[in-house]
């Protein structure tokens, strides 16, 4: 059921916080079973947790699942990695507390760190796609995305470095939202790449997605890099009408035709509906795929070290000749993708090989950044498809990482930048979806969500 | 042949602050049960983020000041990357590319200057307690705010070295930016040692020891000149010359005072450095920087200017009142109602500062009032220079009341009585009076101490002397 809907019942009174808990800890139990969305279901945790007598927040008592990269004290979290599989967090993320007395559905599956796109890479097994369980659901917040559309939950938390929610959003054909980086909250994010996660909001619909922004949005004093901006209400849609809506030219080799030809009808549809529409030729986008797996994973390589078997997570046992052999034990335990990811970055950081890679790919960043600042003087949106194809089949690229890191290429761009952007069902092909991606300038969510809504409707009714 | 010890320090300092570098947890550990100051930022547990404090930066503002250095607007942090238990996130933050303070110097007593490269920010890491079998680790230090001041070799000699030190040592207590307690830690050196030696009219270089963690001034000292001893054997020995990668570290074994190797320096190592994500660049303002600079109430600079030129003080005295913000302040606070500033000065640096390091004493505890009574007694010859000491024992240790010492221990200003009591002496003693004559004249001193003892110290004993030889002239005239 919708966030809106349940809100709507319950201060109507038609349904109460025990029938909500009730109602969703079943369905939710039936399908984890069916399709491994979560890592584990909160019921305990939640009915002892849980104000009962506060129905006060923006989202007391909403079914939530959030996913297992997110801490949430004295619940185990994981970061979808056998490393952590008993490691309970002493303290929350600030976007969980500002969630505020919302029913913890569960902890969604995840590729381990948030390191992949089709939450294969998961130390808890892959979650399958509700929509066509042959197919992967997205990633890396794909247990989110499937526990969302198959309503085991009302809405979820996600973490979005290079489109990591709005992948599996468009997988599974419901509506993600990566705010701008400095909006909401990274503190108790298991860091990835730091100057690009985001924690994002997974939901059926605009209006959800804005009625869960309106919660976990606001400067942090706990983030240094999170931004002090006017409060707002994102639920106040405006007309978008006047605005300027630029359309992405990109190369249609490797796009599949199901997407091409889902964005040209909504294309079409815009310009039936009076919308000025301009089409954008950016020159260097190209590069932000290359840029972003030179970046990310130095900043990976950074953030793992923590990850030493020492203080928390796995702790090896018995007697190491060195603390050489202890680390190697205690760092073989990671996940393959985990360990590629940290190789690349300590090498694209060490001496000789900085220049080369780490600054140069400093400097196409800026240059990218940039670009966009000059696109977004002129237009106000930019569509494109949310990923190149509908949703893989389970297995299909998990021997080939290059071509799995392609699915990223329009949703990296938008995180080298920290631009917020959406995405949401374009057109039904099949039991699937194809997903449009909208991009707007930092910290106007409440236009890029206005716009997402206006667009919503002339799609699906 | 000659020789020519190169010294460099780098001086690690634990600013002093309310909290910890990154996080809200209170900084000030000594002593506390291990990891009881800690939180998720400073364990380094997955999710958490640093937040800059405020305070190390205006304190690291402050020695930028006094160290002369440039303060810059922009810097930045960067991580270091390496693993070790007792770095909690596999990486150290610190200030690798743009310091906050760069460019400074400090001049020597002879007036040779020691150029300074730079003072970074950084986080301090966690204590590891070594036991058989086993290490403990305890998170109680793990990022209290350091500031790393990187000398320029410029240091010719262990003295320099030490005078270096010392100065860098004052100056950075004088601000408040740290106790610099070495016993606790809150100043470290390291040492880069080596010597070129000019033989044959060609130089040859040692290669470069750098000794870690030395934690007294002593130590620095004698570590260097341990080093220069040992490098000199090990060249006429072998002939080694300083080359790429030939960098070892040394520690320190202050029991056997004696240099030991730790480890050779591959190249140098790979840190792999980059600016950290989490922390955006610093941007101060001129207005920030400003502000934090008028935080240090008085300057050292100031200071010691007022204490030579104001105050006339020898250069003796002045440099032992500068080694302590507090001597500076005590003795501000006596030269506003006293200004006799030598005779105080004196009396500060003998007596004042011996009782107070013998008994503990808190020197903003001592009366202003109390002072200037005794000194202003014994310059008025009300009391003599020795009951004057003794009565500051007593106010300061046995906290008897200074107005009824005062009294009991004036001098006699009785002339008759002063008069009365040498005939009396005189009278009784002609043998001693004899001895006198006779040429023995140290014997005088009896004299003296028999009428001081009749009249219990209440006089001048210069006068009781002018007196004695008064009457002892007029005896023999007769
Ligand atoms: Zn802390």
């Amino acid at each position: 059921m919708k966030v809106s809907l349940l809100k709507e019942n319950l201060r109507s009174k038609k349904i109460s916080p025990k029938e909500i808990l009730e109602d969703y800890f079943k369905k939710a139990k039936d399908i984890n079973a069916d399709i491994n969305c979560f890592i584990k279901l909160e019921e305990e945790y939640t009915y002892s947790h849980l104000d009962f007598d506060n129905y006060e927040d923006n989202l007391s008592f909403i079914p939530g699942v959030i996913k297992d990269n997110i801490n949430i004290k004295n619940t185990i979290t994981t970061a979808g990695s056998q490393i952590l599989k008993n490691y309970k967090s002493p303290y929350s993320a600030t976007v969980v507390k500002k969630l505020g007395n919302f029913s913890l559905i569960g902890k969604g599956n995840m590729d381990a760190f948030a390191f992949g796109s089709s939450t294969e890479n998961s130390g808890y097994g892959p979650t399958l796609n509700p929509l066509d369980k042959n197919k992967v659901p997205g990633g890396s917040s794909g247990g989110v995305a499937a526990a969302v559309m198959a309503g085991a939950s009302a809405f979820g938390i996600g973490t979005d470095t290079g489109g990591s929610v709005r992948q599996p959003a468009s997988f599974c054909g419901i509506v993600g939202l990566k705010p701008t980086y400095g909006l909401c909250s990274r503190y108790g994010l298991i860091a990835m790449g730091s100057s690009f996660d985001v924690p994002g909001i997974l939901a059926e619909d605009v209006l959800d997605t804005a009625i869960v922004l309106n919660s976990i949005a606001g400067f942090d004093i706990k983030d240094s890099t999170s931004i002090k901006v006017k409060k707002e209400d994102y639920t106040k849609f405006k007309d978008v009408k006047n605005k300027k809506v630029g359309i992405l030219k990109f190369p249609k080799e490797g796009i599949s035709e199901d997407v091409l030809n889902a964005f040209d009808e909504t294309i079409d549809l815009l310009k039936k509906s009076n919308i000025d529409i301009v089409e954008i030729d950016m020159k260097y986008i190209s590069h932000s795929l290359a840029v972003y797996y030179i970046l990310v994973p130095s900043e990976i390589s950074a953030n793992m070290a923590r990850f030493d078997g020492i203080r928390f997570g796995y702790h090896p046992k018995g007697e190491f000749k060195d603390l050489l052999n202890f680390y190697k034990d205690a760092r073989s335990e990671f996940e393959d993708e985990v360990k590629r990811r940290i190789m690349i970055g300590a090498y694209t950081l060490s001496q000789g090989y900085y220049d080369a890679y780490y600054n140069k790919a400093l400097r196409v960043r800026n240059i990218i950044k940039q670009e966009f600042k000059d696109v977004f003087g002129k237009i106000d949106f930019l569509l494109s498809p949310t990923t190149p194809t509908l949703p893989f089949n389970i297995g299909e690229k998990t021997k080939d990482p290059l071509s799995m890191y392609l699915s990223d290429i329009f949703t990296v761009p938008v995180n080298l930048v920290g631009y917020p952007s959406i995405s949401i069902p374009n057109k039904k092909i099949g039991n699937l979806f194809s997903g449009l991606q909208i991009i707007s300038r930092p910290f106007e969510e409440s236009n890029l969500l206005s716009f997402s809504y206006f667009l919503e409707n002339k799609l699906w009714k | 042949m000659e020789i020519k010890t190169i010294v460099g320090l780098e001086i690690h300092v634990q600013l002093k602050t309310k909290t910890k570098m990154f996080c809200s947890c209170e900084a000030s550990y000594f002593e506390d049960k291990a990891n009881t100051h800690v939180c998720p930022v400073c364990l380094g547990l997955p999710g958490a983020l640093p937040v800059l404090n405020k305070e190390a930066l205006i304190k690291a503002i402050r020695v930028g000041k006094v160290l002369n250095f440039t303060i810059n607007n922009r810097s930045r942090f960067d991580r270091k990357n390496y693993m070790y238990p007792d770095l909690f996130k596999g990486y150290q933050i610190t200030q690798f590319e743009f310091p906050i303070d760069t460019d400074g110097f400090i001049d020597l007593d002879n007036n040779k200057r020691i150029n300074i490269f730079r003072a970074h920010l950084e986080e301090d890491t966690a204590k590891s307690l070594h036991h058989e079998g086993y290490t403990l680790l305890d998170g109680n230090k793990a990022g209290i705010p350091l500031l790393e001041i990187v000398s320029a070799p410029e240091m010719y000699s262990s003295k320099e070295a030490k005078e270096y030190a010392k100065k860098v040592y004052n100056l950075v207590r004088f601000v408040g930016a740290s106790d610099c307690d070495m016993e606790k830690g809150q100043m470290r050196f390291d040492v880069n040692v080596n010597l070129e030696i000019h033989k044959e009219g060609k130089i040859f270089k040692t290669p470069i020891v750098e000794i870690k963690n030395l934690n007294s001034f002593r130590s620095l000292e004698r570590s260097i000149e341990y080093e220069e001893k040992r490098q000199l054997e090990e060249f006429e020995k072998t002939g080694k010359v300083l080359d790429r990668g030939n960098k070892s570290t040394r520690g320190w074994n202050d029991n056997l005072s004696k240099t030991y190797f730790q480890r050779e320096k591959e190249e140098s190592d790979d840190y792999r450095y980059f600016p950290e994500p989490d922390i955006p660049p610093l941007n101060l303002s001129d207005g920030f920087i400003s502000k934090a600079i008028e935080s240090i109430d008085v300057l050292p600079q100031v200071a010691q200017k007022k204490l030579e030129e104001e105050y006339l003080l020898p250069h003796s005295i002045v440099i032992l009142i500068m080694e302590e913000r507090k001597y500076y302040d005590f003795f501000q606070r006596i030269t506003t109602l006293y200004k006799n500033y030598i005779n105080l000065a004196n009396w500060f640096s003998t007596d004042i500062l011996s009782l107070v390091n013998q008994y503990n004493i808190n020197l903003s505890d001592i009366s202003t009032d109390e002072i200037v009574k005794i000194l202003t007694a014994v310059d008025k010859k009300e009391i003599t220079v020795s009951t004057g000491k003794q009565i500051l024992k007593s106010v300061l240790i046995d906290k008897d009341d200074i107005d009824i010492l005062l009294e009991k221990n004036s001098l006699i200003s009785d002339q008759g009585k002063l008069d009365e009591t040498v005939k009396e002496v005189l009278d009784k003693n002609p043998d001693i009076i004899e001895k006198y004559l006779s040429g023995k004249e140290s014997i005088l001193s009896f004299l003296i101490g028999e009428v001081m003892k009749i009249l219990k110290g209440r006089a001048n004993p210069l006068e009781v002397k002018n007196k004695i030889l008064d009457g002892i002239s007029k005896i023999k005239s007769n």
